[in-house]
């Protein structure tokens, strides 16, 4: 296509400052990251000498690190089969057409609109051992209801219960999300294909199997990534909610990649975390990436 | 160094001058102090209970068994955010070591497998059976409310929390009173807020004059009653502190100074993230030889050579 100089010129004069800011700010800051993270930087003063993998060897050796590993993969998993499983039954309701659809949709919508802070202080509350649901519980007789929530130590398979605390918080909060994604996917299937299903004699759960969910597997697969790199990343919910819990039961590497490298200065160890959390989210997102330029070809 | 010119600096304890040292030079000028070693406690349930608040260890476990034995919380803790914990810890080593081995502990001079620092851990371990169960949801100031509210009987936290009492209307001697942590009388852990003067300061002139004001007698006395800590002088206006500061100016002036662990006066901010780290798992698994373990490697690392 045929574009004159001066035009070019003046979008490279939009796009030069974005992507000067970008490159300073994102990617020469994760380059500066990985330098420091293989040295022996550990105070207030740098230290620039260069040690290899061996902050990256130390941390994998650490309880706390490796609590955290586990505790990102299970809330994960968690947190994102809740957020479709009820995301998809609720747009499932209102796309049945129930009324005063817009009022449920918004109300179900709103949590998202809260930063994960007013969540974390909100369910901290609710879900404090001796005055939340637990006291509430016993007021209606279930005298039993000792559950430690955020607080336990219980664990199994090094799945920590505390999790489940954070899970609800987060699967609160996002799975009108996720039912917004599926609303407005439900609504692009052609409302023909299903009224000729019904004609052709299927059921209520057919319809569910074999027309809505494989058209709408597209947006599962978004829906995925998003809450993948919210939970990959995450911290503001837990240090609002919970902080790193007894034996780190709640800690996740974003909060211990905080209190390493701006409390206790050890900047090498701090950039280490945060490159282990790059891997991490990398391995998320490239696939992602991969595919839709694959469709876009 | 600019505080020797400054009049009346001779009036902080040496303890305390050698707190704010590094090699022979002072480095800051230490506003206001505040004191971590300080047991409150609930003067009613006491005296309910018909006991007395306990002054060592030992009278801590009897009196904790029986309260214990009426189904009431011997114990407060809120360690949601962690550092009550190592601050507690702190007060229980200082207890078995007292406070010459209690400064060698942080200088790197004393093990972590001396006897004393052992005896400590193991009451701190000990000491777990005695807490409220909901301790990690609660945060230092939660837990001192539940002295106050009379749903626990004790709790071991900095001064600050008799500031926190008087603003939520609680009466001393009523509501809440204190003593030295158990085991602890004749210590006093300090911690301070502190301006320093650094090299090559542009303003150098201003930041010395700023520095006389923060040390002066009457600067002090404008801002220690306010911000609930006592000066760091011992010549303060007695009649402007409130009973409380009166006591802890007593035995500010009369007792061995040491340095509060949780708070960054005894060891660097690096050591101390770590040692929380430690004590976050401590207060769940209570293994003490774990816990030795892992101290002694991080004094190993970052205890001044």
């Amino acid at each position: 296509m045929y574009r004159p100089k001066k035009e070019i010129r003046k979008g490279l004069l939009v796009v030069i400052p974005f992507t000067a800011v970008l490159f300073i700010f994102v990617y020469g800051f994760i380059i500066w990251s990985a330098r420091v993270s293989l040295t022996a930087w550990d105070g207030i003063l740098p230290n620039m000498k260069f040690v290899g993998f061996s902050n990256y060897l130390e941390l994998l050796k650490t309880q706390r690190f490796q609590t955290d590993l586990f505790n990102t993969f299970y809330f994960t998993i968690f947190f994102m089969a809740v957020c479709i499983v009820v995301g998809f039954l609720l747009s499932y309701l209102l796309y049945q057409g129930i009324r005063g659809e817009a009022v449920f949709r918004t109300i179900y919508l709103f949590p998202l609109s809260l930063s994960f802070v007013v969540t974390g202080v909100l369910w901290r509350w609710l879900l404090s051992p001796e005055v939340g649901l637990n006291a509430l519980l016993r007021m209606i007789g279930f005298s039993h209801a000792d559950f430690g929530w955020f607080t336990s130590t219980q664990s199994f398979a090094k799945y920590n219960f505390a999790l489940i605390s954070l899970i609800i918080a987060a699967s609160w909060q996002y799975s009108g999300y996720t039912m917004a994604m599926y609303l407005a996917g439900l609504r692009s299937i052609p409302t023909q294909i299903i009224e000729s299903a019904k004609i052709d004699g299927a059921g209520e759960w057919r319809i569910v199997r074999s027309i809505l969910l494989p058209s709408i597997r597209p947006i599962t697969f978004s829906a995925m990534i998003v809450l993948g790199h919210v939970s990959l990343k995450i911290f503001d919910l837990a240090y609002a909610m919970t902080g790193k819990g007894p034996s780190f039961v709640t800690d996740f590497p974003g909060l211990f990649m905080f209190e390493t490298t701006f409390r206790g200065n050890h900047y090498a160890e701090g950039s280490a975390i945060s490159m282990f959390m790059l891997l991490l989210v990398a391995l998320v997102i490239i696939p992602y990436l991969r595919s839709t330029f694959k469709g876009e070809e | 160094m600019f505080w020797n010119k400054t009049a009346g600096w001779i009036n902080s304890p040496k303890d305390v001058i050698d707190i704010i040292s590094y090699e022979g030079e002072v480095y800051c000028i230490p506003v206001n102090i505040h004191r971590a070693n300080v047991m409150w406690y609930s003067p009613k349930i006491f005296k309910e209970a018909g006991l007395t608040p306990p002054e060592s260890m030992d009278d801590f476990f009897a009196v904790a068994d029986a309260l214990k034995a009426k189904g009431i919380t011997p114990l407060a803790l809120g360690d949601t955010n962690t550092w009550p914990s190592t601050h507690l810890l702190a007060s229980v080593l200082l207890a078995s070591t007292g406070p010459d081995k209690y400064r060698d502990l942080w200088s790197g001079k004393v093990s972590w497998s001396d006897s004393d620092v052992q005896k400590g851990l193991k009451n701190f371990a000990k000491m777990m059976g005695y807490i409220n169960s909901d301790h990690a949801a609660l945060t230092n100031m939660d837990a001192a409310g539940y002295v106050a509210e009379g749903k626990a009987a004790m709790n071991v936290m900095g001064d600050w929390a008799a500031g926190y009492f008087q603003s939520q209307g609680y009466v001393q001697g009523e509501d809440w009173d204190w003593i030295p942590a158990p085991g602890t009388r004749g210590s006093f852990t300090m911690l301070s807020d502190s301006f320093g003067l650094t090299k090559n300061a542009p303003n150098r002139e201003n930041v010395v004059k700023w520095l006389e004001v923060c040390a002066s007698k009457d600067g002090q006395d404008a801002f220690n009653p306010i911000k609930g800590s006592i000066p760091s002088r011992t010549d303060g206006d007695r009649s402007k502190y409130g009973a409380y500061l009166n006591g802890a100016m007593d035995d500010f002036a009369t007792n061995a100074i040491v340095p509060s662990l949780a708070h960054g006066a005894a060891v660097s901010e690096a050591w101390l993230t770590k040692i929380n780290d430690v004590m976050s798992v401590f207060t769940t698994d209570l293994n003490v030889a774990k816990a030795t373990a892992e101290f002694q490697a991080l004094a190993d690392k970052y205890a001044p050579k």
